[in-house]
């Protein structure tokens, strides 16, 4: 650790120090929302130093005293110029405004400071508008979804949100909503995922070369922050389609002083079925199911250097059954009366309270205070009660099954911008979470109160990081850091010290050279049966007997700019990840009885491979190409008999092509075109006699895990949106199609029969051809 | 939890189905060998061929093969084919000793395996804790067992529970017995790594109480092994472990076939060159002993018409309500329409009235497992 330390340190103090030097300071915001425009660039064009907005708007530049002539832009905005003589520390707040009026759908991009000339690797950001322009599933905009389309992220199972981010399991993703962890992102079994698009200001997914303030997970980290809400105007927008219906409402509360966003979403199929079920079943069954997400935030300005902020997300899926049955047995003159309640509910709750405070014009601070929960609850009442000529008995069960985690966090995080050349941060995380790993409690007329299950575990966990973005000369920049982290579980301790680099080479102004490594180690494993984001997944730390997960990351490419309108990159990347889980062969999850050590393997896993992408954020047309050559294994001594096997969504070959084009000024198509080798599957090879049931059982034996491959998946959605100004405001009507050529992409393999009587593997497929519709309004 | 897999459901029903071609290598046809052995009986093996998973055809039985067993190393047994489709011959191994065996075919080569016989142990307490109903109708009944794991080697163990009950059959006219294996479950600590599984009652190893005596509870949910008379065998067996693996994967293959999202399980194989098992094993029994059932000694009298009263003289007859076990004339007695109605109950006697579409026969109450009959024919007068 010193070693990384002293490197630190030299940075630090070989900083420059030359004549009279002057900050500039302030925010860069939208000027007709107030949004903040995170990674706007402030550019000084007489000195070609230069530096970008962090997260909240704020940037601080460090210039010598002279004529500096500064330049502010961000995608898909005005440029502003401002040239004044710096002779003091000056704050400027500066106010872009997006496109013209005519140009109003013109797809926003996010990042100004240019792909080739940053440090960060194996990032993209997708702009929000992209998201809701491409075609979705069922009309429904999906943020995960959009993320699958990226390369070196494979889908998993047809129609599932969950991602696998350069051949690591969906677990090994932190998904962060406004810094705070969001533990089980998915609706309806994994079909959508819990994120609002209306209520999303942005959307970053780290790959790989990982900045040292994030951790705690294996292969990626997926940062979305939330709208801040208007603060001069109020608006509106929501839209209404097949599968939900959206309101956001935002504005100001003091105008530019405090605003406020709420947003809400909920299906509502239950809700047209229930009268039909009722009317069915004579009143006595009623079923359902439904998932709503509601998202709201406040933020307030307490001066110039003091701003807070309190964002909420809430979220949850509830399936019920209720059925009330009664009969009478006139015979025996008794009367039964049968209640039975089923229902299964899961859901995320997410707090955060952040305050942002501007310590000194080269020091910004932010800190957060989160909470975090998802809960599995599956419950079950029967009710019985029988009334003879003078006597009423009554007889009830109850069972409830919980599992989940808590979290509380508390974190500091520091932007240190000392001078141009160095972009200092610095800070620390400590959480307390609680697990619950399933639960089950039951009650009844003649049993008491019964628990039983793995019972709850406490466990802090905490790290402290710093890194520099420094910049050698005006060709070589680097990113150094190092982030330190430990996990208490009974009385069990463990360290982690990462080291993280990264840095780029301009080997012209519009080409660069760049090279990452990091470290990251994961101190909670996810338990997951089937790997497509059930709510039944679980969330277990690390303990004495199962360690943490570690992984190790390099990756090398390069990016080239075109005209500032394409960007191209390719990136090589080969990571190792240590003690990862996996469910032992038929082990059985739901069986809750026995303690979820007992059922787990530890081994280690392999991905390597190539990602080329191009992107196009503006213009008439835009969109992304992406390629993605790959290979991932997994190696466990007990599974397979140890011997290396393909990860299931090992893909060798991915291709992504995403695209909206602006045809006339109010009409857009989008389509998406994904291709994906066949993912791998354990198929029997043959059959013998088992010993058994008087011999006449058959065994089937298997050559190798995951040893077979499916069918490629290829699928090509699209979408036409046609917008109307109307005098509140303005309105559109989307029409899509997923699936459009019908494709019969593999869901899973069994053994069946043809239609001849054959025997045969049969493929299922899920999602024919799929229309849908939505219609969308803004006031 | 396992209600839940009908939301899979609903999301298979909006897909669809597409039968494909894989490409399934499979170079030639290889030997099954099957044995499972035990001191008790003689040594018996079964020989067929492995099949393509997508053929459907019968297993292919092998007629001729040289099958002999070695122990160290040295021919003890030549078994010949019998008439059953196995190999055998008089021949029994001995306990704790290591056997192989080799059996060589003409086309298909030569396959090999070789195992041990543990030491049996014996059940030495076997206590039965009856609990509750529980409202959902299945008893909470615990079986508890006892002895001792003798040897500090790794033990695996099986243990199995077997009733035996008496119906009457009108066609033979004569009681007949019937046996069956009670399903078995347990949230015993004990029980690591047990195996569940029906008719193969409990696996279990010995990590826990390796060289000592231990108590195993079983739950049973079935109501006839704690409503006595009924009369039950407990079977310990001491399995090598090679039985112990084969069974254990074998169940979880079966137990999560059919289910997309679970990984396969790879049944454990010890045969050289081929598939298959050969596994010794021990064993020891425990019965449990009957309490004579209820038993008709007269009837009173041996003739009349539906609606008449007749009393039934016998020995031990349980406290009943009307509904509690059936009595019927030459009925069936799954057949309401051929029960009798009780009128009176004592534990000599029982009054009943003869049932409307009652033909002439025995007279037959079935309580509990038991079975008792009338001598005569009660003969109805049209």
């Amino acid at each position: 650790m010193t070693k990384y330390i002293s490197l630190l340190f030299a940075l630090l103090i070989t900083l420059p120090c030359h004549a009279q030097k002057w900050t500039i300071n302030g925010s860069v915001k939208d000027s007709r929302s107030g949004e903040n425009l995170i990674g706007a660039s402030i550019y000084n064009t007489s000195t070609k130093q230069g530096t970008t907005a962090n997260t909240y708007g704020f940037y601080s530049i460090t210039l010598q005293a002279d004529t500096v002539d500064l330049s502010i832009s961000y995608v898909g905005y005005e440029s502003q110029k401002i040239k004044f003589f710096l002779v003091k520390d000056t704050i400027i707040n500066i106010l872009l405004t997006g496109g013209t009026e005519l140009q109003e759908i013109v797809v926003k991009a996010s990042r100004e400071e240019q792909l080739q000339e940053s440090t960060r690797m194996g990032t993209i950001d997708v702009p929000i508008e992209q998201i809701k322009g491409l075609p979705a599933l069922m009309g429904e905009v999906d943020v995960l979804k959009v993320l699958q389309l990226l390369p070196g992220v494979q889908s998993g199972s047809e129609g599932s949100s969950g991602l696998y981010v350069r051949g690591g399991g969906p677990d090994q993703n932190l998904i962060l909503l406004d810094g705070v962890p969001v533990y089980n992102a998915s609706h309806l079994f994994g079909f959508f995922s819990v994120f609002n698009a209306d209520a999303i200001n942005r959307v970053e997914l780290i790959k790989g070369g990982f900045p040292a303030r994030y951790g705690g997970r294996l292969s990626s980290v997926i940062d979305i922050s939330m709208k801040e809400g208007n603060s001069k105007k109020l608006q509106g927008e929501g839209s209404i389609g097949l599968v939900a219906s959206r309101l956001t409402l935002e504005g100001p509360i003091v105008k530019d002083k405090t605003s406020f966003i709420v947003s809400a979403r909920r299906t509502y199929i239950d809700l047209l079925a229930k009268p039909l079920i009722k009317k069915a079943t004579n009143g006595e069954e009623v079923a359902g199911y439904y998932f709503y997400d509601l998202n709201a935030k406040v933020n307030h300005q307490i001066n110039r250097k003091n701003r807070i902020y309190l964002s909420a997300y809430s979220g949850d899926d509830k399936a019920y059954a209720r059925s009330r049955y009664s009969y009478t047995d006139t015979v025996m003159n008794r009367k039964t009366e049968n209640a039975d309640d089923l229902g299964i509910q899961w859901g995320n709750v997410t707090t955060a309270f952040r305050w942002n405070s501007i310590l000194t014009d080269k020091l910004f601070s932010n800190v957060t205070a989160t909470y975090s929960r998802y809960r599995f609850n599956v419950f079950a009442d029967t009710k019985e009660t029988i009334t003879e000529q003078d006597s009423t008995r009554s007889s009830f069960y109850h069972t409830n099954y919980n599992s989940g985690i808590r979290d509380y966090a508390l974190k500091v995080d520091l932007d240190y911008i000392p001078n141009p050349n160095h972009y200092i941060k610095f800070g620390g995380q400590f959480i307390q979470h609680l697990f619950t790993p399933g639960a089950l409690s039951y009650r009844s007329t003649e049993v008491q109160d019964t628990t039983v299950g793995s019972s709850r575990t406490f466990s802090k966990e905490f790290f402290l990081y710093v890194e520099d973005d420094f910049l050698f000369t005006p060709k070589l920049k680097v990113n150094v850091g190092l982030h330190g982290s430990g996990f208490l579980v009974e009385n069990k301790f463990y360290k982690s010290l990462q080291p993280r680099f990264s840095a780029r080479y301009l080997i012209t102004p519009k080409l660069s050279w760049k090279a990452s490594y990091a470290t990251m180690t994961q101190f909670i494993h996810l338990l997951s049966n089937a790997g497509i984001g059930l709510p039944t997944d679980l969330w277990v730390p690390a303990t004495a007997r199962i360690g943490p997960e570690k992984s190790y990351q390099i990756s090398t490419g390069g990016v080239y700019n075109l005209n500032n309108q394409f960007e191209f990159s390719v990136e090589g990347y080969y990571k190792k990840m240590k003690n990862i889980v996996e469910y032992k062969e038929g082990a059985n999850y739901l069986n809750i009885e026995s303690d979820w050590q007992t059922k787990v393997e530890q081994g280690v896993g392999e991905s390597y491979g190539a990602e080329f992408f191009v992107q196009k954020k503006t213009g008439k047309i835009s969109g992304w190409i992406g390629y993605t050559l790959s290979w991932t294994n997994r190696t466990f001594p007990n599974i397979n008999e140890g011997k290396t096997f393909p990860y299931r969504y090992d893909r060798r070959h991915d291709i992504e092509i995403a695209a909206v084009y602006q045809w006339k000024r109010n009409r857009d198509f989008s389509l998406t075109w994904v291709y994906g080798s066949g993912s791998s599957i354990t198929l029997p090879q043959s059959t013998y006699q088992s010993n058994f049931y008087g011999g006449s059982g058959e065994v089937q034996y298997y050559a190798g895990r995951n040893s077979y491959r499916m069918r490629a998946y290829h699928r090509l959605d699209l979408s036409y949106t046609t917008t109307k100004k109307t005098k509140w405001g303005e309105r559109s009507w989307s029409i899509g199609v997923y699936n459009l050529y019908n494709r019969r992409n593999p869901f899973f393999m069994d053994l069946g029969h043809d239609k001849k009587g054959q025997k045969k593997f049969v493929q299922y497929s899920l999602f024919p051809i799929i229309p849908s519709i939505a219609y969308r309004f803004k006031f | 939890m396992k209600k839940y897999s009908f939301l899979f459901l609903i999301a298979g029903l909006l897909g669809c189905e597409l039968s494909v071609d894989v490409d399934v290598p499979f170079e030639k046809k290889q030997l099954t060998l099957n044995c499972q052995f035990n001191p008790d009986t003689m040594l018996m093996v079964h020989l067929s061929l492995n099949r393509h998973i997508l053929s459907d055809s019968f297993f292919q039985i092998i007629d001729s093969a040289d099958v002999v067993v070695l122990h160290q190393g040295v021919v003890v047994n030549k078994l010949s084919r019998n008439e059953r489709f196995y190999f055998s011959s008089g021949w029994k191994p001995k306990i704790g000793e290591a056997y192989e065996i080799v059996a060589t075919t003409e086309s298909f080569g030569s396959v090999s395996a070789s195992s041990f016989i543990p030491a049996p142990e014996k059940i030495t307490k076997v206590e039965m804790i009856e609990g509750p109903v529980l409202s959902h109708g299945e008893p909470d009944n615990t079986l508890r067992l006892t002895f001792t794991d003798t040897s500090t080697e790794a033990n695996y163990y099986q243990i199995t529970v077997e009733t035996v009950n008496e119906y009457y059959s009108r066609e033979l006219d004569e009681i007949v017995i019937s046996k069956h294996f009670i399903p078995l479950d347990s949230d015993d600590p004990v029980i690591q790594n047990a195996i569940l599984n029906g008719n193969e009652g409990v696996l279990l190893k010995d990590i826990l109480f390796n060289g000592k005596e231990t108590t195993v509870s079983l739950k049973t949910s079935d109501a006839f092994l704690f409503q006595m008379p009924a009369d039950f065998t407990i079977t310990l067996r001491t399995v090598s472990e090679d039985y112990y693996r084969y069974k254990s994967t074998y169940s979880l293959q079966l137990d999560t076939s059919g289910d997309p999202f679970a990984q396969p399980v790879n049944v454990y194989n010890n045969i050289e060159n081929g598939f298959g098992i050969f596994a010794g094993f021990s064993q020891s029994e425990y019965h449990f002993g009957r309490i004579p059932g209820p038993e008709i000694t007269s009837i009173s009298p041996t003739s009349g018409r539906p609606g008449d009263h007749v009393i039934i003289t016998g020995k031990r007859f349980p406290p009943m309500s009307q509904y509690s076990w059936p009595i019927s004339f030459n009925g069936d007695q799954f057949s309401y329409d051929d029960r009798a109605l009780l009128v009176r109950a004592t534990e000599t006697e029982l009054e009943v009235i003869v049932p409307p579409k009652a033909k002439t026969g025995k007279i037959v109450f079935e309580y509990n497992g038991t079975v008792a009959v009338s001598e005569v024919d009660f003969e109805i007068i049209p």
